[in-house]
C-alpha cells in the first residue's frame, strides 16, 4: 500500500465486517462494537498512510484486540463483556483457545469463518501465497483442537 | 501418509482445502483413531462456524470509511482551534473527535462519544451519520447537531441548549431551553421566562463559563437554576411487551410462532433429504472396489457437491429464519403500537412507558445486558399496567383481520 486514501478506504472495506465481528464477539453490544472497530482503523490509519504492513491482517487483529482489552479494563462490569453468543460455556472455551494462537492465526481464523472465504480468496485478499495461508491455517486448526480438547 | 501428517490437515481436508484429500481418504479408512480426531474436527469446524459468524449491520464500512477519512481533518482542525482558545477558557482538552468541538473536563469514549467528568462542558456538534453522544451519571445527552453546555449542579447536571437541538432523557430542547438531568428533582417554581437563543455566541465568552474556584475576595455567587419542567397532572400508564408477544396470550403472537414452527420445519425437511442423499452417496461409494474407476470418481464428486450443498443450505437457512423472525415480529409488534395509541387517545394517556423489550432480534439483542440497558421502567404499581387492555385490542384486532 503506497499510502493513498483510496486504499486505506479499500483496507477499511475489507476488513471493517470481520474486525467488527471479532468485536461483537469480545464486547456483545453491536453499537460499542462499531466503535471499537472505529477506534482500531483510527489507530492504525497515520501507519497505513505511511505504508501496508507485510500482514495486514493479522495487524489490524492485533490492534483491535488491544482496543478490546482496553475496554474490558476501562468497563470491568462482567455484564458489560457479556458474549454475543448463547453459549457461554462454548464461548468461553473457544475463547480460551483464540487466546492462544497469534494475531495472524487469529486474523486467518475471522477471515475463513466469520467470513466463510475461501484459502485461495484469502491469500488473494492477503497477497500471500496460498501455501503459506493453508499451512497457517492448518497449524491454527492443531493448536486450536489441542487447545480444546 | 501418516497419522502424524494426517491430524495435521483434517480441517483443510474437511473443509475441502487440502490438496491431498484422497489420501487422507485412504488413511481414514484404515484407522479408527484418525477418523476419531476428524470427528473431533468436525466438531471444532461447527463451533467455529457458529461461534464466530456473527450478523453484521447494513452499511458498517460506510459509516466506518465516513467517521474514519473525512474527521481527521476535523481533528487537526479542531485540536489547533482548541489549543488557540486553551489560553482564555483555562482548560481545554484536545481530543481526536469526529465533527465534535468539547471543552471542559471529559473522556473521549469513541470519536461521537464523550464521558462527563467535572465543572461545565461545552459541546459543538456537527451533522454527521450517528448523533454525538455525552454519557453522565444521570444518563446520556445526544444531539444530532448543535451546541450545549452540561453544567455539574452538584446533586445534579443542568443541560443549556445554544443552538440546535438537543435530546435528554427522550425529551427534545431546542435552542434557549434548559433542564436538569438526575439528582434531586426541583421544586417547581414560577417558571422563567424563556430567553432567545444566543446568535452566534462568540467561543471566547461561552454563555456558561467553567467554574472557576472563587477568589477570597468575591462572595461565593449562587448557580442560577433553569427554569424546573412542569409535570403535574401527566397520565402515564404502562405496558409489558414481552406478555404482548406471549403466544399463551396474543392470538397475533400465536400465529407468529406458528408460522415461525413450519418454516423450521421445512427447512429442517429440506435438509433431511440432503441428509439422505449423502447418506445414500456414502452407501453406493462403500460399494465400489474400485476406488480409481470413473464410477467412484463421479460418486466421490456427487457427495461433495451435496455436502456443500447442504453447508450452503444450513447457512442460508439461518439467515432466513433470522430474517422471517424480525419480519414478523415487526408485524407483531406493529398492531400492539397501534393498540397501545388507540388506548392512550381514548382514555387520555399522555405517556405509555414500556416495561420489557421483547427480543425482536434473538442473535443480537438477546443477552442479559442488552435486557438490562433496555428496560425504561424498573417499578410501577399495577393500577398504571394497560397490558391487559391492549393485549384484548389486538386479539380484536386478529379476530377482525383473519
Amino acid at each position: 500500500m503506497s499510502g493513498a486514501p483510496e486504499e486505506f478506504e479499500d483496507v477499511v472495506r475489507l476488513f471493517a465486517a470481520p474486525l467488527f465481528r471479532y468485536c461483537l464477539r469480545e464486547v456483545g453490544d453491536p453499537a460499542l462494537a462499531e466503535d471499537l472497530v472505529q477506534e482500531t482503523f483510527l489507530r492504525t490509519y497515520r501507519t497505513m498512510m505511511n505504508g501496508r504492513p507485510d500482514d495486514v491482517a493479522a495487524w489490524l487483529f492485533g490492534v483491535a484486540r488491544n482496543v478490546c482489552r482496553e475496554e474490558h479494563r476501562r468497563k470491568p462490569d462482567p455484564l458489560a463483556a457479556e458474549p454475543a453468543s448463547k453459549a457461554p460455556a462454548e464461548h468461553e472455551q473457544l475463547s480460551a483457545a483464540m487466546e492462544s494462537l497469534d494475531d495472524a492465526e487469529r486474523s486467518l481464523l475471522h477471515l475463513k469463518h466469520a467470513e466463510g472465504r475461501s484459502c485461495r480468496e484469502i491469500a488473494e485478499m492477503l497477497g500471500k501465497p496460498l501455501g503459506t495461508v493453508t499451512a497457517a491455517l492448518a497449524r491454527a486448526y492443531r493448536k486450536l483442537r489441542e487447545r480444546m480438547q | 501418509m501418516t497419522c502424524h501428517e494426517v491430524r495435521g490437515e483434517l480441517e483443510l481436508y474437511l473443509l475441502g482445502e487440502s490438496g491431498r484429500s484422497a489420501e487422507i481418504q485412504r488413511h481414514l479408512d484404515g484407522c479408527a483413531a484418525c477418523t476419531r480426531e476428524c470427528g473431533r474436527a468436525a466438531a471444532m469446524l461447527e463451533t467455529l462456524d457458529r461461534e464466530l459468524s456473527l450478523p453484521v449491520a447494513e452499511g458498517l464500512a460506510d459509516r466506518i470509511v465516513a467517521r474514519v477519512r473525512r474527521p481527521r481533518r476535523a481533528w487537526w482542525v479542531a485540536a489547533a482551534a482548541v489549543l488557540a482558545a486553551a489560553a482564555v477558557i483555562g482548560f481545554l482538552k484536545p481530543a481526536r473527535l469526529d465533527g465534535i468541538r468539547a471543552t471542559g473536563s471529559f473522556e473521549v469514549v469513541s470519536a461521537r462519544r464523550l464521558a462527563w467528568k467535572a465543572g461545565t462542558v461545552r459541546v459543538e456538534v456537527e451533522r454527521r451519520a450517528e448523533p454525538a453522544v455525552v454519557e453522565t451519571p444521570s444518563g446520556e445527552i445526544r444531539s444530532d447537531e448543535g451546541t450545549f453546555e452540561v453544567r455539574d449542579m452538584k446533586t445534579s447536571l443542568a443541560v443549556a441548549v445554544l443552538a440546535g437541538m438537543v435530546t435528554l432523557a427522550g425529551r427534545n430542547l431546542a435552542a434557549g431551553e434548559t433542564a436538569m438531568l438526575g439528582g434531586e428533582p426541583v421544586p417547581v417554581k414560577q417558571e422563567a421566562p424563556r430567553q432567545p437563543p444566543p446568535q452566534d455566541p462568540p467561543r471566547e465568552t461561552p454563555a456558561m463559563p467553567p467554574k472557576e474556584p472563587p477568589s477570597k475576595q468575591d462572595p461565593p455567587k449562587q448557580e442560577p437554576v433553569p427554569p424546573p419542567v412542569r409535570s403535574e397532572g401527566l397520565r402515564i400508564a404502562v405496558v409489558d411487551l414481552k406478555k404482548c408477544f406471549d403466544p399463551q396470550k396474543s392470538l397475533w403472537a400465536r400465529e407468529f410462532e406458528a408460522t415461525l414452527n413450519k418454516v423450521i420445519a421445512d427447512m429442517e425437511s429440506d435438509l433431511a433429504a440432503l441428509d439422505k442423499r449423502i447418506r445414500d452417496l456414502n452407501e453406493q461409494i462403500r460399494g465400489i472396489p474400485d476406488r480409481n474407476s470413473q464410477l467412484f470418481m463421479d460418486k466421490a464428486k456427487d457427495l461433495k457437491i451435496a455436502e456443500i450443498q447442504r453447508e450452503l443450505t444450513r447457512r442460508m437457512n439461518q439467515t432466513l429464519l433470522q430474517d422471517r423472525r424480525r419480519e414478523l415480529a415487526n408485524k407483531v409488534y406493529g398492531e400492539i403500537s397501534a393498540a397501545v395509541s388507540l388506548i392512550a387517545v381514548q382514555e387520555g394517556y399522555d405517556f405509555v412507558l414500556r416495561m420489557e423489550e421483547p427480543a425482536l432480534d434473538e442473535a443480537v439483542t438477546e443477552t442479559a445486558t442488552a435486557r438490562i440497558v433496555n428496560r425504561v421502567v424498573l417499578y410501577a404499581g399495577e393500577r398504571f399496567d394497560i397490558t391487559g387492555r391492549v393485549i384484548e385490542r389486538v386479539n380484536q384486532s386478529f379476530e377482525r383481520k383473519k
